[in-house]
């Protein structure tokens, strides 16, 4: 398969994509910066298998084994056996890759629809009698719906959210109490904005006649997740009439570029986002980035000086669709929390939580210190 | 100094010269092993899903094989810069990880003969020690991540098994029929529109970027003289 003249216009386009599978853990890192840079503990600390306890040179039987004969093409397991069958390691490695990859989707955010795998929160502590366990929910089914890998109307091109999300609905979201929170990706300059540059800039946000929000027009994805939630939180009716964004040297009014537009709030916004093509005043392209509309409601469950507190709470539900995270509080502590879902299922939640004697309040993160987590 | 104090340069250097000294290189595969062993199986099981399956491979079999294949090439591992031991160990790592992906593109090609390992015979510490990419290319490569997030499963791994073979230095970006011949057995289809996959997991990539204003190194005026 030599390139096609398609590839004529994007002839960096297949290294890029090898550095993202890497980045994605999709690639054994190859380079002393992916395996620097890989941000998350590769190692292996559970028991290694017997096979692995010390350096074996593979046997002339095994060897042979792992040859090609023709034989052995036809036993290319089809995609959707080979989760079932083979090796342990496979299956498991299988396993683990398929919850991961479907975190990785989801970003650092729960998204509504993930399923919570029963007993995946099972007590294996010492402790004499296990506590009791309650089940909550379902409460985010994926009925009506347009968009995302839940989706079984989906059509091919929303089947796979860069946003994350898994399931995106039909229904118009601009109910009144609709609110949603803005996500940047990071600003790609072309060669009008040197890289040195790039460091100093900040794109700035206004939704409505709401105020400037700032983050960096770029950071690293040691430093953030890729992609980062503005603060404020903003009406449907805002986002639909106008949305403005300004390159700017940081700490200055002195503006760059801009970009500014109405979004339209249906299911490909949900689940692709829009691109943003920033221009100068002259018009000249400048670079771009994506935005992403995110919910905006949380479930708060509990709050605890510890984690290990809220570990112990967290043990005591077992949620039928969605997966509660951790997040630290701005006044102390951390939080147990669910989100950031769509109002109608925070209240579905809330009431579930309700209902077996738990407190539950939704707000709108705005106590929040940084992203909520996935409890270890 | 002990052998646990060595850099792996020194340990690799010693496994080289295994016909002078047997014991003392053997000592050395077993520190150089029990040193990287955790990261290799640890990165090979989060990173391999479809592809172990598809060459054939558990992830433990690829592990020895990849320190075997390492400790014959031995002697082409080239000295980094020791005095950083966190870069140090990173620089192995990563050229363990060539070894890996180079392995695991020739048994994906089902090549017969023990010695036919064109993809292993490429490696090399070169690619390794490559300069931190800039921060434009990060942002880009980080938009390329959201894009593949848009591929259908199976788009996504036809691209997974391309990028292998591009990393192991696959010329022309081109699969080799037998791997070509797997994948369409995998998904249940035929060459030609495994290619005609690729094709169009390609173009859906560019689309993507291409609403996100990254065109390659032009300006819209540029674009419009």
């Amino acid at each position: 398969m030599s390139g096609s003249k398609d590839d004529d216009d994007m002839p960096e386009l297949d290294e890029l994509v090898a550095r993202a599978m890497a980045k994605r853990g999709e690639l054994v890192p190859t380079t002393t910066e992916e395996v620097l840079g890989s941000g998350e503990d590769l190692e292996f600390t559970g028991e290694l298998p017997t096979s692995l306890r010390a350096f074996s040179p593979p046997s002339s039987a095994k060897r042979a084994r792992t040859e090609a004969t023709p034989a052995r093409r036809s036993n290319v397991i089809p995609i959707g056996v080979a989760f079932a069958l083979g090796a342990a390691v496979a299956a498991a490695a299988a396993f683990a890759l398929m919850a991961e990859r479907r975190d990785a989707r989801e970003a650092p955010l729960a998204d509504r629809s993930t399923r919570e795998t029963q007993g995946a929160s099972v007590d294996t502590s010492a402790s004499a009698r296990p506590p009791e366990v309650r089940a909550i929910g379902p409460v985010a089914s994926c009925d009506d719906c347009c968009a995302g890998s839940d989706c079984a109307a989906a059509k091919p091109e929303l089947a796979s959210c860069p946003t994350g999300r898994a399931c995106v609905s039909c229904a118009d979201p601009a109910a009144p109490d609709a609110a949603y929170r803005l996500r940047l990706g990071n600003f790609h300059s072309t060669t009008n904005i040197d890289a040195r540059s790039l460091a100093a800039l900040d794109v700035c946000v206004r939704v409505g006649g709401s105020p400037w929000s700032c983050e960096p027009a770029y950071l690293d994805a040691t430093s953030r997740p890729v992609g980062r939630l503005l603060p404020m939180t903003s009406r449907a009716e805002d986002l639909t009439s106008s949305v403005e964004l300004e390159l700017r040297l940081r700490g200055t009014d002195k503006t760059y570029g801009s970009w500014r537009s109405a979004l339209r709030l249906n299911a490909n916004m949900f689940c692709r986002g829009v691109g943003v093509v920033v221009e100068d005043a002259k018009g000249e392209h400048m670079g771009g980035l994506s935005l992403f509309v995110e919910d905006a409601f949380y479930v708060e469950i509990a709050r605890a000086p510890t984690l290990e507190a809220l570990s112990t709470h967290r043990r005591r539900l077992t949620f039928a669709d969605v997966v509660p995270s951790t997040v630290a509080s701005k006044s102390g502590g951390h939080v147990l929390v669910v989100g950031p879902v769509s109002k109608p299922i925070a209240e579905k939640l809330r009431a579930a939580l309700l209902s077996v004697g738990e407190t539950a309040g939704i707000t709108m993160g705005g106590d929040h210190a940084g992203l909520p987590e996935r409890l270890p | 100094m002990s052998v646990d104090e060595r850099t792996d340069f020194e340990l690799l250097s010693r496994i080289a010269r295994a016909n002078g000294d047997r014991d003392g290189a053997r000592s050395a595969q077993s520190t150089f092993y029990e040193r990287h062993v955790r990261f290799l199986y640890g990165a090979l099981l989060r990173r391999k899903k479809d592809l172990l399956p598809l060459a054939g491979l558990s992830a433990e079999d690829l592990v020895q094989e990849t320190f075997h294949r390492a400790f014959e090439r031995a002697g082409t591992f080239t000295r980094g810069d020791e005095g950083d031991t966190e870069r140090d160990r990173a620089r192995t790592r990563a050229w363990l990880g060539k070894v890996a992906t180079h392995l695991l593109a020739d048994h994906l090609t089902r090549l017969r003969e023990v010695s036919a390992t064109p993809y292993l015979e490429r490696l090399s510490t070169q690619d390794v020690d490559e300069e931190p990419p800039s921060t434009r290319t990060v942002a880009k490569v980080d938009l390329v991540g959201e894009a593949l997030s848009t591929l259908t499963e199976r788009e996504a791994d036809v691209l997974r098994v391309s990028a292998l073979h591009y990393r192991a230095g696959e010329e022309h970006n081109r699969l080799p029929n037998a791997v070509s011949a797997d994948l369409a057995e995998r998904w249940g289809t035929t060459n030609e529109n495994i290619r005609a996959i690729r094709v169009r997991a390609m173009k859906k990539l560019k689309a993507y970027l291409a609403e996100r204003g990254m065109v390659s190194g032009k300006s819209r005026a540029e674009d419009a003289s």
